[in-house]
């Protein structure tokens, strides 16, 4: 669905160069939500806006949807543009113009009839439901309301993608909740393939199928979300995956493993099995659940007394079970 | 006196009425220009912006009674006559371009860029945005900037008497102090007074009412 290849994006200030993103690949398939993470200044933003070329990329190209973007100019790249959608963190709304006409805005700029528009509006009001607020100026709604608004702006043109640059960063979270219900119900009903651009990795955690997290311009870790979040952190990826339960923690002892269960794993009773079959004990450290996706995902640490024996075993059985086990001391 | 107040009032209003549309009929396709060929706007064009900002900084710099006689060779060709009201509205068209022109380019650079961003990323064209989101979004600075421009043409306006534009200002330089007549001065500075509050009442009122429509 996207393509991206080599993509570089080097910004000239005052004869200093600086890099905004740099050799980036990534490839998003139709259907996907696509996650791109990163503290403020990883180049974010710069990636997200090369896609539907409101920046120029400086090398790379950048194919959706088969068409190769960053060949064009003019007119073909405006109207491969209106098929890609995009909402913004501060909504950008028309100030001046009341909510049905900023939703009929990018039918207007196309030239389509007053009949086409007026339907095409009503039912994306519908959608976002916001059908009470079609002759209310932007001004008097709420983020989440001004953010709806976007959204259904965003698929008049019924676009194949939508690009969703930190757009729920402004919202609290309740609001945020509701945004990502609405962008995760999009992709499901529609087929929206999404790019959301995001610091907060909840949101991540919450829709996003896929994941790269950025850091100085280039992707330091990539793939399916619960696959990144299971994957053993480097200190890069650290501060965004985090370690959900705490590793450093005073205790001295020996056989300190981090378990890591996910899936079907994480609904067995796997450390009473272990216990019981291979008769050791078992120390909890620590521990968390959460949710990634829908799909449960469990750390734990614990500490195995006993000598170097019991450690290889458990580990045995642990991997015979399905679950991922790192041996901490 | 009366008579000769109303034939002022006319003359001026007629001056700065007919000045003002030329003014703002092509100082707002300038400003414009000056906007979107600026740098990281949506037709950055350096050479255009930059030999545009030079001439109207060089205009701007001559004041209007030397810049009245600068241009008299302009006016001649314009009109056909350097002398009379018509020929005051040319210098007087002049004068307020570039000084429109700036306060357009200022009431259209308040805009948010990501507005305009939004705007590129549906596939609008430079001139659809210029017409459908700038125009629109800075319309309340518009009407107040064109009000505080019309004010300007009224003052120019009395300085047209030094090449026949007659007007209030003629009259109270030609009545009230050549011929010592204090009368006739505080008049004009009465009637003055009146249209600069009406003027800008109104440019307020217009500009309230657009915004208070927007909060609806």
């Amino acid at each position: 669905m996207i393509e991206i290849q080599n993509l570089s994006k080097i910004y000239e200030k005052a004869h200093q160069k600086v890099v905004a993103i740099e050799h980036i690949d990534l490839k998003v398939e139709r259907g996907d939500i696509y996650g791109i993470v990163g503290l403020s200044g990883a180049g974010k933003s710069s990636l997200v806006r090369c896609i539907n070329r409101i920046e120029d990329p400086t090398t790379g190209t950048v194919i959706v949807d088969g068409v190769d973007l960053t060949s064009l100019s003019g007119k073909a790249l405006r109207s491969e543009r209106q098929k890609i959608g995009m909402i913004f963190q501060n909504f950008n709304l028309l100030s001046s113009k009341t909510v049905f006409e900023n939703i009929a805005f990018p039918l207007r700029l196309k030239g389509l009839d007053k009949e086409q528009i007026q339907k095409r509006v009503l039912d994306l009001l519908e959608k976002v439901e916001l059908t009470e607020k079609a002759d209310v100026y932007p001004v008097n709604l709420s983020g989440g309301q001004k953010q709806r608004v976007g959204i259904a702006r965003a698929l008049a043109n019924e676009p194949s993608v939508l690009l969703c640059d930190e757009s729920t960063s402004a919202l609290d979270p309740k609001t945020t909740k509701q945004i990502l219900g609405l962008l995760k119900r999009i992709n499901k009903e529609f087929g929206v393939t999404l790019v959301v651009i995001t610091h907060e990795m909840d949101v991540v955690k919450a829709i996003c199928n896929k994941v790269a997290i950025l850091e100085s311009g280039r992707i330091i870790a990539e793939g399916d979300t619960i696959d990144v979040f299971t994957r053993k952190t480097s200190d890069a990826t650290k501060h965004f995956i985090g370690e959900s339960v705490s590793s450093d923690s005073n205790h001295r002892g020996n056989n300190r493993l981090q378990l890591t269960f996910k899936g079907v794993s994480a609904e067995q009773p796997i450390l009473s099995g272990l216990i019981r079959n291979l008769a050791v004990d078992v120390n909890i450290l620590s521990g968390s659940i959460e949710t990634i996706q829908d799909y449960p995902l469990g750390k734990l640490i614990v500490e195995l007394p006993g000598d170097s024996n019991v450690l290889i075993e458990a580990l045995d059985y642990l991997s015979a079970k399905g679950v991922d086990a790192e041996v901490l001391s | 006196m009366m008579e000769m107040l109303t034939k002022a009032t006319l003359e001026t209003l007629y001056m700065v009425i007919v000045s003002a549309i030329f003014t703002v009929g092509i100082g707002l396709p300038l400003g414009i220009i000056l906007v979107v060929t600026s740098e990281n706007h949506i037709a950055t064009n350096k050479w255009i912006s930059g030999v545009l900002s030079y001439v109207v900084n060089m205009t701007r710099s001559l004041p209007f009674i030397i810049l009245m006689i600068f241009i008299i060779p302009i006016t001649r060709w314009l009109i056909g006559t350097s002398i009379g009201t018509e020929a005051a509205i040319v210098p007087l068209v002049f004068a307020a371009i570039p000084f429109f022109a700036r306060v357009v380019e200022s009431a259209l650079h308040e805009i948010d860029d990501g507005v305009i961003e939004a705007a590129i990323a549906m596939g609008a064209t430079p001139l659809q945005i210029i017409i459908r989101v700038m125009i629109p979004e800075a319309l309340p600075s518009l009407v107040l900037g064109v009000t505080i421009t019309v004010i300007n043409l009224l003052g120019y306006s009395a300085m047209a008497g030094a090449i026949g534009g007659g007007g209030i200002g003629d009259l109270a330089i030609r009545y009230g102090y050549h011929r010592f007549r204090t009368d006739v001065m505080l008049m004009t500075i009465f009637l003055l007074v009146i249209l600069v509050q009406s003027i800008q009442s109104s440019g307020n009122l217009i500009a309230q009412k657009i915004i208070k429509n927007r909060r609806k």
